[in-house]
């Protein structure tokens, strides 16, 4: 705890209060295995307009440490969700152009 | 022009986020009517309606509609035929050429939003940040109606940046979506204990920061108008 704030508790009267300190918004947000099974969605590639943008903390996939579960016991991240995705998804189609954007759309609703 | 709200998943919020749009929307001078697909009531209790839950023979039944805080409300009853649903949401839409018709469907109602989907301008898809709300996504376009895709946007309820994961999956998804994410709406305490005091959140809690992200959703959606004239309040 910060000198400023527990002297902010002392003047309160509430030393006892809970004190946590929140993630600066910057901060790279954490990647999940589970990111990893939607990103590969084939039905995903069907969004119109959506970007798709690649998620930062998936280009820097984390080298393996960290990750649990079924992911580690396959042999590295994502590789589940790989394998799952070759035995089961059908081919992807072409993800469409962006047809369009919210404004433009809620123009024509609105003409 | 007709709204459905539906998500893949449900608890997320949809009844909760249909009916507060419905009652911002009005705020706005917008004739809304809401229209309660799921046989829960719970669209006239968000509305801040008590005589859903405390006498049903009054719950609005079919076409006899009854206004809520400024909101028409319509609970077709579960004998109408699909065909009389339809006709029913379709007379509300063609009275008042600008009003607006949202219609809460239940997230296994499938068939509902089968057949209103071709009638409607928006279908908003109700999120929120956790694992379960994200792995259901792909259902969102699990049937391609390639012709109605434009229509699907996004809403993501409940966020929290203090959680850890709900910060990353809202991360996550705010680049997934996209454009398609109309907007989102904070985890607000003030949502629940509004219903808990019948109450809508605007008079429960006029600071409320759900209510501010429900009215800037609602600017997106029906740009503000000069002539803006207050509802009438209470109920017909
Ligand atoms: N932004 C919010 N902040 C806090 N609580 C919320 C928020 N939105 C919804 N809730 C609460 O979440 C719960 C579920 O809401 P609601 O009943 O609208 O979900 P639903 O998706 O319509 O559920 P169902 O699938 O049963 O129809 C309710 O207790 C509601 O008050
Ligand atoms: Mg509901």
């Amino acid at each position: 705890m910060t000198d400023d704030v527990s002297r902010l508790l002392e003047q309160l009267g509430q030393p006892d209060l809970e004190y946590r300190v929140f993630a600066d918004k910057v901060e790279t947000p954490g990647y999940w295995p589970i990111f990893r099974l939607i990103h590969a969605h084939p039905a995903l590639a069907r969004l119109p307009g959506a970007q798709r943008r690649s998620y930062p903390a998936e280009r820097a996939a984390p080298s393996g440490e960290g990750w649990s579960g079924a992911d580690r016991r396959v042999g590295g991240p994502g590789k589940l969700f790989r394998r799952y995705g070759e035995a089961q998804a059908p081919a992807a189609p072409e993800p469409e152009a962006p047809s369009d954007d919210i404004r433009g759309l809620l123009r024509r609703l609105s003409e | 022009m007709i709204v459905l709200f539906h998500s893949p998943k449900g608890g997320v919020g949809t009844s909760a986020v249909a009916a507060n749009l419905a009652l911002v929307l009005a705020e706005r001078g917008v004739f809304v009517t809401a229209v309660d697909l799921t046989g829960q009531g719970a669209l006239a209790l968000c509305l801040g309606d008590s005589s859903g839950v405390i006498d049903r023979s009054r719950q609005a039944e079919g076409d006899a509609a009854m206004i809520v805080a400024g909101v028409r409300v319509m609970a077709p009853g579960a004998d109408r035929t699909a065909a009389e649903i339809v006709a029913a949401i379709q007379s509300h839409e063609d009275e008042d050429g600008d009003g607006v018709v949202i219609v809460d469907i239940g997230s296994g109602d499938r068939h509902a939003l089968d057949l209103l989907l071709p009638l409607a301008a928006l279908r908003l898809c109700v999120l929120t940040p956790d694992p379960a709300a994200l792995a259901a996504l792909p259902l969102v376009y699990r049937d391609v109606q390639a012709t109605r895709d434009d229509r699907t946007f996004f809403l993501l309820n409940r966020v929290d940046d203090r959680l850890r994961l709900g910060r990353d999956i809202a991360t996550m998804l705010r680049g997934l979506l996209g454009d398609r994410l109309l907007g989102t709406i904070r985890r607000d305490e003030a949502v629940g204990e509004a219903l808990a005091m019948l109450e809508t959140l605007a008079s429960f809690a006029p600071a409320s920061a759900a209510l501010a992200d429900f009215r800037a959703i609602a600017g997106r959606l029906v740009p503000e108008r000069a002539d803006a004239a207050q509802p009438e309040r209470g109920i017909a």
